[in-house]
């Protein structure tokens, strides 16, 4: 499981190492110190190779662009394609029709199942468990790990139906979409969905049983809000202690900066107050109110509706609530759904920057473009939920070193490992950037 | 009733050696073409494997590494499932990094142990030793490509000739 991992340097100090972590998406470490009970160094490294799409959209046309932002990631493509063409429409003063607009809060439902299905069960549950991996998993829990497949299934095919395949669907386009599917395709998928929704009613009740490590943490959070939904595309950017910016107004309250040993860069807050927490737990504190009936009420049953606020352990209880979100809406829509009658308008661009926050699996990614003359960008700016985590996974660490210090070694790296992966990191989303510097001598 | 028996090709078709998987399956005689479908598969993904009708055959095909580049490695699916298994119990599996990374042999056996048997089918493994982004196929790949796309027709062969598989 934990791979270099290494004994006690002293008898008053300790280190948990874990050179590569495992069941995260992507290649990172952890590293903390801690000495008489201090720590002296808490570090999530992130080691993946920077994968340079800030610079590989400069010169590309906006419609292009979302088509390569989605290859950043394999499990929320829709996100990044979300974040880009609402910045761009807003940019270019672009008004879609209200089906268009249903369409794609769908296709983050799609998006939201499939990768919620797949950390609950694949690469989280297994540490409440006792496994090492899900697939060791699977031999114990087989109909869970069944209906687990099912339902990432759903997500998927929902992705598919409207943006053309499972993964890095191209449908997208600035002012609506290349392709809007008929009635019947969605119907023909509801009762799929039916059934994602009972289980994800069940997978509630399931991490709800599980034995939470102590941890105590109140994180400041932040999250989208909007006054008549759960969060997705829209809203406004708020925080637990008064922020409240528009979602194009991320560089506003928050900014980026390099730090040793990472190849993602972190964010931080310009108030000085330091880290925060994004994803399900900070939506749901954040947003709570605007869940769907059944979530709100699967979230009042679980008996965690305070807990996750202090517990990250607990972040699989939130993401499970919002299973039953995406998997409730998306029914609604489909049954709401009629074809838009302008599926794609059309638009003029104007140079200008075109920014905009919306709600990724893991929590609010930002992009930022500046458009020239000619239309093609001329910088690119992307900020996603798992840089901007960074600081607070480092922050968590610091509290859990004191939880764990009375367990045995390689019991107290796997603690702590969960802990991390209680944020779902994605850590090839994180590594994009290129900041390239050229000294002249 | 069309038998297809389905032949999923993972690789990526920029990496150098990594894409004789694809460049085998070009070279499939015409006539075998009614009888497959080609399914490209990037990466295995346990979900290609779990719509499969159980007992359904398909074949795999993928360039590996570490064996001679150009020799061709045929094997029974549950071959690599019995290799997973041994090697996880004896601790010398592959740790799966993230989902993006379950090695084929481990999407297997999971696909094993959620069916309780073994995909029905035929591995077809190609020897590769360059697999950079951005390079092509190297000389002795290139020229195993024939012997690949035989291998893979005769795997399909057995199964064409045996099983009735709905298209």
């Amino acid at each position: 499981m934990s791979r270099g991992t290494t004994a006690e340097k002293a008898v008053d100090e300790r280190i948990y190492e874990v050179h590569e972590l495992t069941r995260v998406e992507g290649e990172g470490s952890l590293r903390l110190r801690v000495r008489d009970g201090e720590v002296l160094e808490a570090r999530l490294g992130i080691f993946e190779a920077p994968r340079y799409f800030e610079q590989l959209v400069v010169g590309r046309t906006p419609d292009e662009v979302i088509d390569i932002v989605a290859r950043i990631c394999g499990i929320c493509p829709v996100a990044y394609q979300m974040s880009a063409v609402h910045g761009f429409e807003d940019l270019f003063g672009v008004r879609i029709d209200p089906q268009v607009r249903a369409l794609r809060r769908l296709l983050y439902c799609g998006e939201w199942i499939e990768s919620h299905a797949l950390h609950i069960y694949f690469l989280h549950a297994p540490d409440f468990l006792g496994y090492e991996s899900g697939i060791t998993m699977a031999a114990d829990h087989r109909p869970l790990v069944e209906q687990a497949l099912k339902m990432k299934k759903a997500g998927n095919h929902l992705i598919k139906i409207l943006g053309g395949r499972p993964i890095h669907p191209v449908s997208v386009r600035v002012g609506g979409w290349s392709h809007v599917p008929r009635v019947s395709e969605l119907r023909e998928h509801r009762a799929a969905l039916e059934d994602a929704l009972a289980f994800a009613q069940e997978t509630v009740k399931v991490v709800s049983g599980f034995t939470m490590p102590a941890f105590a943490r109140e994180p400041r959070v932040v999250s989208l809000r909007h006054a008549g939904e759960y969060p997705f595309s829209d809203g406004r950017i708020v925080s637990s202690d008064g922020v409240d910016v528009s979602p194009s107004g991320w560089r506003e309250a928050f900014e980026e900066f390099q730090v040793e040993g990472s190849n993602a860069l972190h964010a931080r807050s310009k108030d000085g107050k330091g880290a925060y927490l994004l994803g399900p737990a900070a939506r749901i504190m954040l947003a709570g109110e605007q869940l769907h009936p059944l979530a709100k009420e699967a979230l009042a049953a679980s008996g965690y509706a305070e807990l996750i606020r202090t517990n990250i352990y607990a972040s699989i209880v939130a993401r499970a609530v919002e299973l039953v979100q995406v998997c409730a809406e998306a029914i609604d829509i489909i049954d709401a759904y009629r074809p838009p009658s302008e599926p794609l308008v059309s638009w003029q661009s104007r140079p200008g920057v075109a920014a905009w926050a919306t709600e990724a699996p893991r929590g609010l990614l930002f992009h930022r473009y500046e458009v020239d003359e000619s239309g093609r960008i001329r910088t690119a700016q992307i900020v996603p939920p798992t840089s901007q985590n960074q600081a607070a996974i480092e922050a968590d660490l610091v509290v859990a070193a004191k939880q764990v210090l009375d367990l045995p070694h390689a019991e107290a790296t796997l603690r702590l490992e969960q802990m991390i992966r209680s944020y779902d990191p994605c850590i090839s989303c994180a590594t994009h950037f290129l900041d390239l510097r050229v000294e002249e001598v | 009733m069309i038998s297809r028996v389905p032949i999923f090709v993972c690789g990526e078709r920029a990496r150098g050696d990594d894409a004789s998987g694809f460049a085998a399956v070009d070279l499939l005689p015409a006539e075998l073409h009614d009888h497959v479908e080609v399914i490209p598969a990037g990466q295995l993904d346990i979900l290609l494997l779990m719509d499969l009708p159980a007992e359904t055959p398909c074949v795999v095909v993928d360039a590996v590494a570490g064996l001679r580049p150009g020799e061709i490695w045929v094997r029974p699916l549950a071959t690599l499932v019995d290799r997973a298994r041994a090697m996880r119990a004896s601790g010398r599996a592959a740790e799966p990094r993230s989902s993006h990374e379950l090695p084929l042999d481990q999407v297997l056996a999971l696909a094993a142990t959620l069916r309780d048997a073994p995909p029905n089918g035929t591995f077809v493994g190609i020897g590769g030793s360059c697999f950079d982004v951005g390079t092509s196929l190297t000389a002795p790949v290139a020229a195993a490509l024939p012997a690949a796309a035989a291998a893979i027709a005769a795997a399909v062969a057995v199964f064409a000739a045996t099983e009735a598989v709905p298209c």
